[in-house]
């Protein structure tokens, strides 16, 4: 990074020298008329989509030029996209083109596996790609019983319908590495439920931020609802090791110690209670345990606070007494913030989170952390009612059956499968189904190679070759999103129920099948095939648009793609809890066991040593998860991953900026560039997630900097319940590190 | 130049969708962009503050490249709604001569083709009424586009509102000199930018040239101008 200063004065030199060119030396020069600029190329047609590069599904408007996608804009009706998209959308049509992409069903023909082995692909037939999976699939069910067979996906109507119908409970997801801390927290205390995704950023006035940091990330409408709020004279702090986009823009930064924020958030909570500063008419009427909470937090001093924090006490009062006088404030929380999977006291943290919203008054508020709106969107099961199932075993890989909270919502799985498989926990699995997730993404990425060499087969529906496509067995070959139809529903912002139209950008590339037609292809070759009689991906979605009054036909024919049921937002005043209420002392955590309110737990690993710096992980805007390495509009904006450190700490260590170090935890190591600033605590290492492939398929994402997944260590089922945590969550940055130069 | 953008600094948050959109407008090699996100920093830990700047072409109201471009291959484009900097490929020997003059360090020479490429202001659409592919692209709206006139208005109206929230250190910068106008928190070393006021004149150009041969070794040196002319021969043997 070059230092201002640097870049000026080089400039300004190189100018004034090279000014001084002489006329009359200049070669002579042919005068010709100036060509016209070129025309702006035509567009033929505009086609509807729904970004699905992530969760937000900003809806798209993709403009064709000579059949291709040549631009997509943000739909200006849509409540999420507000006529922009993110960096990620606008080149997720790179994608769609990429020469890399699996054209075709495959099989391995060389047993051996694993990274830098060559699986000998070979292309065969659908109807092989078919039978072959439903063989060995039935094989592991007889022989080894129907829970061997194990989906590794997202969650999707028709998988879970083979899953039942085949007689398994194992679906293992990855949410326990993405947002179970507020998930269960929000459905302990509030929901009963799920969690709300909806924050009104746009029309808070105090943002406080614990490590959320969507805007930096480029989210669309939390970047959108942030900058706007700043204009509207919105203050912002920020709590984060490091000094991102979102730090630099709030008006105050503060470089918290990592895995502290919950001691700040309390000492906060207690100096709100204790001053009566919350919002008397909210909490009095919609929260219960008040009195509970304050008997518990007595201890947090703000002092006592800053012991841990390194947050001066006098800030901590200071933005305590400014968040619950400014009105609406909001403490947003998304993902992978201080309340999120990353540490110990990650559920802790959440529900420290939720207390402060509540003592507020920005629950549901505008402003506030709002519940969206959905569409009451006909269910599967309904649309196509279910023959009857076998009985599945209660026991899973995912220990579903010992996490009483987060367990029945079956969001989890991902911390603990290497174990399970490795150690054959609670029985051995033979046999896996993924989709639309990849190796890179796992705690400790190595072992789940491992797990993955252990298992008889593995089949892979995926667009790219990807490192989890190099460990199967056979490829089915999925189309990019652009070519995809359907509807879907608005959840990242939804004041009213809104669905957008898929409607595809052209003909498929490639001999390519939609997802719902691969499950029914195995589900048949299982002789399973009754269970999905009728059933199609878009009778489902014109059943459900009929169900609300609409039709798919109707909806193709909206002009601007859209369905919408635009009514007044009431704000909610009951909620999903024991009580009706907000549950400041949660009963329900109470009644399974756990702590019924946040007390202070610090994270469980400190720097020692060997392994002196704490790891801090974060994702580049363009970047989607280790999704867009290999997106050529994205890897010249963001072309690899760094160790990014401070200036200061790298003097110590004898690293220059560009080096290349090796980040080293106490299960792996990687090798990456360091990057020195000034801008993030010394005690610290920063690295962007997404990098480290090592599929050779890959051309422009293989053998690029270094998956920081890697250095995370899984754990077992044992482990977590152990540690008496309601969300089962990994704890994606609880780790320490030595960082040298390679 | 009647049209501008007022790219607002302040709200940029450094995400490369300017970047992107442009980059699959246009054609160029992988790596070469006409804008990109710079990130500054100034002072040192804890008491640091960060910034992004895109760096793209200013679109300069006397702008260096085209001054000495030996080939006069760097032009305005003309008309009511014309006045942006361009690059006239056909002409373009390559030399790089424009990218070592840029006080913005602009212009670049493709590896590919062997020709500048820098921002054109999108002109091609500009001349037409339409805005740019990076103004319609940026969420957060830290880039608009407009009547220069309308935007200089603007800007002035967002230092002040920056000014009374106790951004002391805004400023509107460009005014003076350059069609991209930009709104900074902050000294233009900061964004490692020049000091405003860097443009010299048409006449300060003219008198730069009158000195004559002298300065020519100064300047490149003889190499620097025999590059030059090898490589213009070259481009005529390639033409013939
Ligand atoms: S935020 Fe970006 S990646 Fe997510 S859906 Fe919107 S445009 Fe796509
Ligand atoms: S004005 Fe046009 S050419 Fe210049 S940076 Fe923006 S999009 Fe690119
Ligand atoms: S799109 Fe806007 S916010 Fe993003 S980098 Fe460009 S100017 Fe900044």
């Amino acid at each position: 990074m070059a230092s201002g200063a640097a870049v000026a004065a080089g400039a300004a030199g190189n100018f004034l020298l090279s000014g001084c060119q002489p006329k009359e030396d200049k070669p002579a020069v042919d005068e010709k008329p100036r060509k016209p600029l070129p025309a702006e190329p035509e567009v033929t047609a505009s086609k509807f989509n729904v970004c699905n590069v992530c969760s937000a599904n900003c809806a798209m408007i993709c403009d064709i030029v000579d059949g291709k996608v040549w631009r997509i804009r943000g739909n200006p009706d849509d409540q999420v996209a507000r006529g922009r998209l993110c960096v990620k959308g606008y080149s997720s049509y790179k994608m769609l083109y990429d020469p890399d992409r699996i054209k075709f069903p495959m099989k391995r023909t060389n047993p051996e596996k694993g990274p830098g082995v060559d699986p000998g692909w070979v292309k065969i037939s659908w109807e092989e790609a078919f039978e072959l999976t439903g063989q060995k699939f039935n094989e592991a069910k007889e022989k080894y019983g129907p829970e061997s067979i194990v989906f590794f996906t997202r969650p999707h109507d028709f998988a879970v319908r083979l899953a039942k119908a085949i007689g398994t409970p194992n679906l293992v997801r990855h949410l326990d590495t993405c947002y179970t801390t507020h998930e269960a927290t929000w459905r302990a205390a509030v929901t009963g439920t799920g969690r709300p995704w909806m924050l009104d950023i746009y029309n808070a006035k105090y943002i406080l931020s614990f490590g959320w940091d969507q805007p930096a990330k480029g989210k669309n409408m939390s970047a959108q609802g942030y900058i706007h709020a700043l204009n509207n004279g919105a203050r912002a702090v920020v709590f984060n090791p490091v000094l991102t986009a979102t730090a630099a823009l709030a008006n105050e930064w503060i470089p918290i110690k990592p895995g502290t924020d919950l001691a700040v958030c309390l000492a906060m909570i207690r100096l709100i209670i204790n001053e009566e500063l919350y919002d008397k008419d909210f909490v009095e009427k919609y929260t219960t345990g008040l009195e509970e909470l304050k008997a518990a937090v007595q201890e947090y001093t703000p002092q006592w606070a800053e012991k841990i924090s390194e947050v001066p006490a006098a800030t901590i009062e200071r933005v305590a007494r400014e968040f619950a006088t400014t009105k609406p404030a909001i403490v947003p929380n998304h993902k992978r913030d201080a309340g999120g999977p990353l540490y110990f006291n990650g559920w802790r943290t959440s529900y420290a989170f939720i207390i402060l919203n509540a003592l507020v008054g920005s629950i549901d508020r505008e402003g506030g952390v709002v519940f969206q709106r959905r569409s009451k969107l006909k269910p599967f099961d309904e649309v196509f009612p279910p023959l009857e199932f076998p009985a599945a075993r209660k026991e899973t890989i995912m220990g579903k059956e010992k996490f009483p909270i987060i367990g029945p919502t079956g969001k989890l799985g991902f911390v603990t499968v290497s174990e399970a498989i490795l150690n054959e926990k609670p029985y051995p699995v033979k046999a896996m189904f993924v989709r639309k997730q990849n190796v890179l993404a796992v705690p400790d990425a190595p072992r789940f190679v491992e797990a993955l060499k252990k298992l008889d087969f593995v089949a892979v529906a995926d667009i790219l070759p990807t490192e989890i496509v190099q460990m199967a067995d056979v490829v089915f070959p999925e189309p990019h999103f652009l070519e995809t139809s359907g509807m879907t529903d608005r959840v990242y912002f939804a004041f009213y129920p809104q669905i957008a139209l898929k409607d595809p950008v052209g003909d498929p590339l490639y001999d390519t099948k939609g997802y719902g037609s691969i499950i029914i292809g195995i589900a048949k070759a299982m002789g399973l095939g009754q269970h999905f009689e009728g059933v199609s991906g878009t009778k489902l979605a014109d059943e459900q648009l009929k169900a609300l009054g609409s039709s798919m036909d109707e909806l193709k024919a909206s002009p601007n793609g859209l369905w919408s049921d635009q009514k007044p937002f009431k704000p909610r005043e009951e909620f999903g809890t024991p009580s009706k209420k907000i549950e400041l002392y949660s009963t329900v955590l109470k009644e399974h066991g756990y702590d019924p309110v946040p007390t202070w737990q610090p994270k469980r690993e400190l720097p020692s040593d060997t392994y002196p710096l704490y790891l801090i992980v974060t994702r580049h805007a363009a970047h989607r998860m280790s999704e867009s390495q290999n997106n050529e509009l994205v890897m010249q904006v963001a072309p690899e991953n760094f160790a990014t450190l401070n200036k200061a700490t790298a003097q110590q260590l004898g690293i220059k900026d560009g080096d290349e170090v090796m980040v080293e935890s106490r299960v792996n190591r990687i090798t990456l560039k360091a990057r020195l600033i000034e801008g993030i605590r010394p005690d610290c290492v920063c690295v962007e997630h997404g990098f480290g492939h090592w599929s050779k398929d890959l051309t422009l994402a293989f053998g690029v900097g270094g998956n920081e997944g890697d250095l995370v260590p899984g754990f077992s089922v044992e482990e977590l319940v152990a540690a008496k945590d309601p969300s089962a969550s990994g704890y994606m940055s609880d780790v320490c590190v030595k960082v040298y130069k390679a | 130049m009647k049209y501008a953008m007022l790219i607002d600094q302040t709200k940029c948050i450094g995400c490369g969708a300017c970047t992107v959109e442009c980059k699959g407008k246009y054609e160029a090699s992988f790596g070469v962009l006409r804008t990109r996100m710079i990130r500054y920093e100034s002072g040192s830990y804890p008491h640091v503050k960060a910034a992004f700047r895109k760096q793209a072409c200013m679109h300069c109201k006397v702008a260096a490249c085209e001054e000495i471009c030996p080939v006069k291959a760097i032009y305005r484009v003309e008309g009511e709604n014309g006045g942006m900097v361009v690059v006239d490929k056909e002409t373009c020997i390559g030399c790089g001569t424009c990218a070592s003059a840029c006080p913005f360090g602009v212009p670049q020479v493709d590896p590919g083709d062997k020709k500048m490429e820098k921002c054109s202001f999108c002109a091609h659409r500009v001349v037409n009424g339409s805005s740019t592919y990076c103004a319609e692209a940026c969420p957060v709206g830290a880039i608009a586009f407009g009547e220069r006139e309308a935007l200089l208005a603007q800007g002035e109206e967002r230092v002040k509102a920056l000014k009374s929230a106790g951004r002391s250190k805004a400023a509107l910068y460009g005014k003076d000199d350059t069609g991209v106008l930009l709104v900074i928190d902050g000294d233009p070393e900061s964004l490692g930018l020049v000091k405003e006021g860097f443009t010299l004149s048409a006449a300060g150009w003219e008198a730069i040239s009158s000195y004559g041969g002298l300065a020519v070794a100064a300047a490149l040196g003889g190499l620097g101008y025999r590059l030059i002319c090898d490589r213009l021969e070259e481009v005529k043997k390639e033409k013939e």
